[in-house]
């Protein structure tokens, strides 16, 4: 995860060839992983595609990251479709098929964020004629959950001091949380209109072209990755039609 | 002395609201010029600011009579991208001011500069320039939101800085810093004092402005009430009108109270001590 003084996102620039493919090759990339998850109906398929993902992070230097990813967020989840589709539902073989696609995604966007620059990955989309308050709204989003996690401790912090039980069992926990929801709202709203000032002072919403510190960089190797992207997504069809009836 | 900004009997409504936020506001703010505001919270200190920033009426809607111009133009008519390219505006809380965008300081400074439409060479070179300027070199690969209140409202002033504006218009920019921040954001005002640039600054520490300001404009219930050196307003007001006194000032009062003070009346250290008796109490 984010180092201490990063701050505000999972993003740590490592001299990786991941870390230095262009933000939008890397976006088509997890849209294709999408479409590969959701076509893809076998099992076998699927497992080698997410192992095959999961072993790139090592390559891209985020083994650690990464695997805190796959506990903290992946595994839950996982869990929970598991119990809900596998044993309630549907049954085991179905929740199997659902939780590999899951697992597919969730490492291809883990490896998306912990490897792309996230005004990068705006001055990308930008550059392709994203409109200035779109890629605001993408940019803002990416780096608004620690945020929000960061007040939300302050917040702990403070109902602890007025003597709010917070360690305990699952029950004592979830009761905690219900005071955090009304302040974290609401000062998070009450500081949009601070915000929107804020921007509007930087120039945010003067009219004409936007740039960028570090232009994003366009080399040979992402076109190539690009089109070898669409030909794996195309080559699908007749891997549907004629091997996955 | 050239106007940098100026209220011609400005009188402003907040949309909704029939009370006037200012009310037949007359002032010029002199290029090159260090002037505070004071006055009791909600008094017409931050809409005076936006005013002379240009936010109002072009960020915060309403109706206005009179009417300010910013460097000889009306502000209604420049437009939200007109006034922000002309005046710098810092508010008090740093942390929302940050554009959520950057992973560091020396990203967070080209932001605007970024939105300016600049060349990449050049937003490099203005934002190395503004780190150097601001003494801010160490800080430029830190995560701004990695950063002290008194480090992060000096990136924002940095961010601000870097857009090269004609003048900066403060509102409260200390509110929420520690001792040692606020001594931080005083010491780049002295600075930027020194090199000529034109600052308006709301604030409730008086020491400070006593200290660093040309001169002071009180303003209460929406109007200009005082308007002079800090010698002259601090002489005129006090706490009761809510304004607090520098420590020299508020002495000096009660000297004089029990007939021991004579003449004016100081507003900085040095000066209650110069006008003491053998230099005692």
């Amino acid at each position: 995860m984010a180092s201490p003084d990063q701050g505000l996102a999972a993003y740590v620039p490592r001299p990786t060839w991941l870390d230095a493919a262009s933000p939008f090759t890397k976006l088509i990339w997890l849209g294709c992983a999408v479409v590969w998850a959701v076509a893809i109906p076998s099992p076998p398929a699927l497992a080698a595609l997410a192992a095959a993902t999961a072993a790139l992070a090592p390559l891209a230097q985020v083994g650690r990251p990464f695997a805190v990813m796959l506990w903290k967020i992946a595994l839950p989840l996982l869990v929970a479709l598991a119990l809900v589709q596998g044993f309630l539902v549907y049954g085991f073989g179905y929740a199997l098929l659902q939780g590999l696609r899951l697992l597919v995604v969730m490492e291809t966007a883990f490896l998306f964020v912990l490897t792309t620059h996230p005004a990068k990955l705006v001055a990308s989309l930008l550059a392709r004629r994203l409109p200035n308050t779109v890629g605001y709204v993408v940019l803002a989003t990416l780096q608004s959950v620690p945020m929000l996690q960061r007040r939300a401790a302050t917040i702990l912090d403070a109902q602890r001091a007025r003597g709010l039980e917070v360690e305990g069992g699952l029950v004592t926990r979830l009761r905690a949380y219900l005071p955090l929801i009304a302040p974290l709202v609401l000062s998070a709203l009450s500081e949009v209109d601070e915000r929107a000032l804020a921007l509007e002072t930087r120039a945010f919403s003067v009219p004409g072209p936007k740039t960028h510190l570090d232009p994003p960089r366009e080399a040979p190797s992402d076109r190539a990755a690009r089109w070898l992207l669409a030909a794996a997504t195309l080559a699908l069809v007749p891997l549907r039609v004629l091997v996955w009836r | 002395m050239a106007v940098a900004a100026a209220c011609e009997d400005y009188t402003f409504w907040y949309e909704g609201t029939s009370v006037p936020a200012l009310a037949s506001v007359t002032v010029a703010i002199e290029a090159g010029t260090f002037v505070g505001i004071v006055g009791r919270n909600a008094s017409g200190k931050s809409t005076l600011c936006y005013s002379l920033a240009g936010l109002v009426p072009n960020f915060y809607h309403g109706r206005w009579t009179g009417r300010v111009l910013l460097f000889g133009e009306d502000a209604a008519d420049l437009g939200l991208a007109g006034a922000v390219t002309r005046v710098g505006f810092v508010f008090h809380n740093p942390e929302s001011q940050l554009s959520g965008t950057s992973l560091t300081v020396r990203e967070e400074i080209a932001f605007g500069l970024g939105n300016l439409g600049l060349a990449p060479s050049e937003i490099a070179a203005r934002t190395d320039e503004t780190l150097a300027l601001l003494g801010l070199r160490d800080l430029a690969a830190r995560s701004p939101y990695a950063l002290s209140g008194g480090q992060q409202q000096l990136v924002v002033l940095a961010s601000v800085l870097a857009m090269r504006p004609r003048m900066l218009v403060l509102d409260e920019p200390t509110s929420e810093l520690d001792p040692v921040g606020t001594a931080e954001v005083f010491a780049l005002l002295a600075r930027l004092k020194a090199a000529g640039t034109t600052l308006v600054v709301a604030e409730h520490k008086s020491a400070l402005l006593a200290q660093h300001a040309d001169r002071l404009l009180w303003i209460d219930g929406g109007r200009l009430r005082a308007d002079g050196t800090p010698a002259q307003v601090f002489g005129a007001v006090g706490p009761a009108d809510g304004v607090a006194l520098p420590a020299p000032t508020a002495v000096a009062r009660g000297l004089a109270a029990r007939g021991r003070w004579t003449g004016p009346l100081p507003v900085r250290l040095e000066q209650l001590v110069e006008g003491l008796p053998h230099g005692r109490i």
